[in-house]
């Protein structure tokens, strides 16, 4: 009889941990395949270009009239404000969605609690709040303005000192930034920081001095070479072919490279002479790029990037800089295309 | 005589428990790197308008199910037509596959298919000779059944801007996860796979598996060493090692989902897990040392290199420590070396190392926000014993393969989708 009941309960006791699983087979509540988005392509204007999606659909349906109207942005239906003409703002918050079909001009610490499309140009005051806003001429950001979440405009933007530009600013243009800005990812053609005093003209700068002849360096395309060591150029050097180093790069004098850079250690340019890179730089730590510096492809780094005196990219033809932790950019930086950082990028300042 | 035998049994005993120690040390730590380590950014954030000519190829052996599937998706594809190439490879089929490639093939010039009829078939030998004629520097291979997004193929070939990336690899999402417990399952096992352990081993610096699907590689480091060998049925492990051991970098970019058939029926998997043992010990004979010998790579990449050529060893190595442990008991000689440190060990294994996988698992799942799925995890005893035995036997005709110099066939696993697109 003993033996029957231990039996028993040794039976339910490994019965037990599947009762769950039964249940959830017999009443399932989770069994759908994870979400995968198949029309996903990347778009560095992805947000203004959904929304000005929605709002366009509406306007040539001749949905919006003026005034307070309703649109369906996700599930719940919400108020917008349509406004034709020009709009000079100088209310100190604005809780709906607002259609502007002409200009809009905000006073000083404005609030936009809703998203904000604008079919003109628009001027947002200093110290205001744009939780978001589609632009489809210039934009202007005055000083310690706040976007919430993102910004997209056709044409230029310029922001002012100390703004704060939420998680995505892109535009067709010119993105001019000042001192102090802050940022997550940015898009602009090109994307410009304030210009240095010392005039640059990156990567192809005459100085007149006989630095003397560069050493020659080439690596075969085909094998792999890793270089085990640090490396560290203090005279001209070219080099041809891609550059692979497990340790750290330092380039101290004039150097051009005709291929890609890969460090698993730090990558540290700080030179007055001319730096031409015509490849991508990718590495495992930090990549520091001072000077008078041109790169005609990606900058990437798991780690930090700081970056004054350098051009990437040219028009049309765009390249990224992305950092993981932190993207600094210091002063007469040109990039057309695309920056990004999972931590927290910043136009330096004094 | 029968002293020494005990003694080789007892030593065998330890052996089997300082394995599964090292396997489930090995699940914990990758399961905290992913919980609390450094998470390393793959490329496909990159934006660059210059692209690089890419050649996707698509093997297909009676494919009529799945061909129209994935040349509708990859002719969607945001990646600029004059950069690249889809070469569907018809191995073979002796359905509508020929018909309906060639009738992609007239409306995209970019599709240009290869008709095999050679008695010499197989996914390696389509590789090969679609190596042969692709055009690009980049090579990406989709089975049939994949369910590549729109802007995938920019994505992955992006994480080539890096010289030293010589192959990359996405996540396989399952799209039939609800058809029955075995598919449950095996959604699960790949969400602990790649949500887990393969960004691990990316974090770490270490070996991320190219799986030869959704994936790709530099088309002339694989035609510089030969081509794919077509003796070896996971020429994706292969290639991994072959390119690691040369210095290169996998990618592994666990954002790139897409979608795969996987098996509904439990006779169909024991199939293919089978295969795929044969094919990973077969790695594993050719590539242990070098991988020890290797001047590429560091001391954690080799140790990470060695137990990754091991996996499909483990579970014979297993079944023989049970089937040692039940001789030992049955002979009253369970007194192994010291009682304390034998009972730690297997304590310890019992506490933390059965459930490694189990945690693994159910992390990938947290992280993924699926979390009611994990419920379903004490049913993985059943897959734990039903890869012990054909994972074993995947083992053995590896065996069987190298003593004898065996030539191998691909198996084509079963697709079950019910009718072609539109």
């Amino acid at each position: 009889m003993n033996f029957v009941i231990l039996i028993t309960v040794f039976m339910i006791l490994i019965f037990l941990p599947f009762i769950p699983g039964i249940l959830e087979l017999l009443f399932p509540i989770d069994d759908k395949p994870m979400s995968v988005r198949m029309d996903y392509s990347k778009d560095p204007s992805y947000f203004g270009s959904s929304f000005r999606r929605i709002m366009d659909s509406s306007i040539s349906k001749g949905e919006f009239k003026e005034g307070r109207n309703e649109i369906k942005l996700s599930s719940v239906p919400e108020s917008v404000v349509v406004i034709y003409g020009d709009f000079n703002h100088d209310g100190e918050n604005f809780e709906n969605i607002v259609l502007v079909s002409g200009d809009l001009i905000s006073k000083y610490n404005n609030s936009f609690n809703k998203e904000i499309y604008v079919k003109g140009n628009a001027v947002f005051g200093g110290g205001s709040v744009i939780r978001a806003a589609a632009v489809d001429k210039n934009a202007e950001l005055k000083e310690q303005t706040k976007i919430i979440r993102w910004l997209d405009v056709k044409g230029s933007i310029t922001a002012g000192e100390e703004s704060y530009l939420g998680v995505s600013v892109s535009c067709g243009e010119k993105l001019q930034l000042s001192k102090g800005c802050r940022f997550r990812r940015l898009f602009g053609n090109p994307i410009l920081t304030p210009v240095n005093a010392r005039s640059i003209n990156y990567g192809s700068l005459k100085n007149g001095k006989n630095i003397g002849e560069p050493s020659i360096i080439s690596y075969s395309d085909k094998i792999i070479k890793i270089i085990n060591r640090d490396i560290k150029y203090e005279e001209p050097v070219i080099i041809n072919g891609n550059l692979i180093i497990n340790g750290n790069l330092e380039i101290k004098n004039e150097f051009t490279i005709n291929g890609d850079i890969k460090a698993n250690g730090k990558v540290l340019i700080d030179t007055v002479e001319n730096v031409t890179i015509n490849g991508n730089v990718v590495s495992e730590s930090v990549i520091s790029m001072k000077g008078n510096i041109k790169a005609v492809g990606d900058i990437f780094s798991q780690d930090e990037i700081y970056l004054e005196g350098v051009n990437i990219g040219s028009f049309n033809n765009f390249k990224s800089v992305i950092a993981k932790k932190k993207l600094t950019l210091g002063k007469s930086v040109e990039i057309y295309g695309f920056v990004s950082t999972e931590g927290i990028g910043i136009v330096e300042g004094e | 005589m029968v002293i020494l035998i005990i003694a080789i049994l007892k030593i065998y005993i330890l052996f089997v428990i300082f394995v599964m120690m090292v396997y489930a040390v090995r699940h914990n730590f990758f399961t905290f790197n992913r919980l609390f380590g450094n998470q390393k950014m793959c490329y496909q954030d990159i934006i660059d308008s210059e692209f690089i000519m890419v050649s996707i190829m698509i093997p297909m052996h009676n494919e009529e199910k799945t061909a129209p599937h994935i040349l509708d998706l990859l002719v969607k594809s945001d990646y600029p037509a004059s950069k690249m190439e889809i070469i569907p490879i018809n191995d073979n089929s002796t359905d509508k596959t020929r018909h309906i490639i060639d009738d992609y093939a007239l409306r995209y010039s970019f599709i240009k298919p290869i008709h095999r009829d050679s008695k010499n078939k197989g996914k390696m030998q389509a590789l090969n000779d679609g190596l042969a004629v692709a055009a690009g520097e980049i090579i990406l291979v989709f089975d049939a059944d994949y369910l590549p997004g729109k802007g995938l193929v920019r994505d992955l070939v992006v994480a080539f801007k890096d010289p030293k990336v010589g192959g990359v690899m996405g996540r396989v999402m399952i799209i039939n996860a609800n058809k029955n417990l075995l598919t449950r399952l095996l959604d699960l096992e790949r969400t602990g796979g790649y949500q887990v352990d393969q960004q691990a081993r990316y974090n770490l610096g270490l070996i991320p598996q190219y799986g030869g699907t959704v994936g790709g590689f530099r088309k002339e480091l694989v035609i510089s060493s030969g081509g794919f060998n077509e003796n070896i049925l996971a020429e994706d492990t292969e290639l991994t090692f072959r390119l690691s051991i040369k210095g290169y970098d996998i990618a592994y970019a666990n954002r790139l989902e897409c979608y795969e058939e996987t098996p509904e029926e439990w006779r169909i998997r024991a199939n293919q897990i089978k295969r795929w043992s044969r094919g990973h010990n077969r790695v594993m004979f050719k590539y242990l040392f070098p991988v020890i010998k290797a001047k590429n790579l560091n001391f954690c990449q080799k140790l990470d290199g060695i137990l990754l050529l091991f996996v499909y060893l483990i579970p014979f190595i297993f079944i023989l420590g049970i089937l040692d442990s039940l001789i030992l008991f049955f002979m009253g000689e369970m007194n192994l070396v010291n009682y304390v440190i034998v009972y730690l060990l297997i304590g310890g294994y019992v506490v933390f190392g059965s459930f490694a996988p189990f945690y693994q698992i159910g992390t990938g799942a947290f992280l993924d926000r699926v979390s009611y799925r994990i419920r379903l995890l004490p049913f993985f005893y059943f897959i734990f014993i039903f890869n012990l035995f054909f994972i074993s036997q995947g083992f053995i005709e590896s065996i069987i393969d190298v003593i004898f110099n065996r030539k191998v066939s691909w198996q084509k696993t079963i697709r079950y989708k019910k009718e072609a697109a539109e």
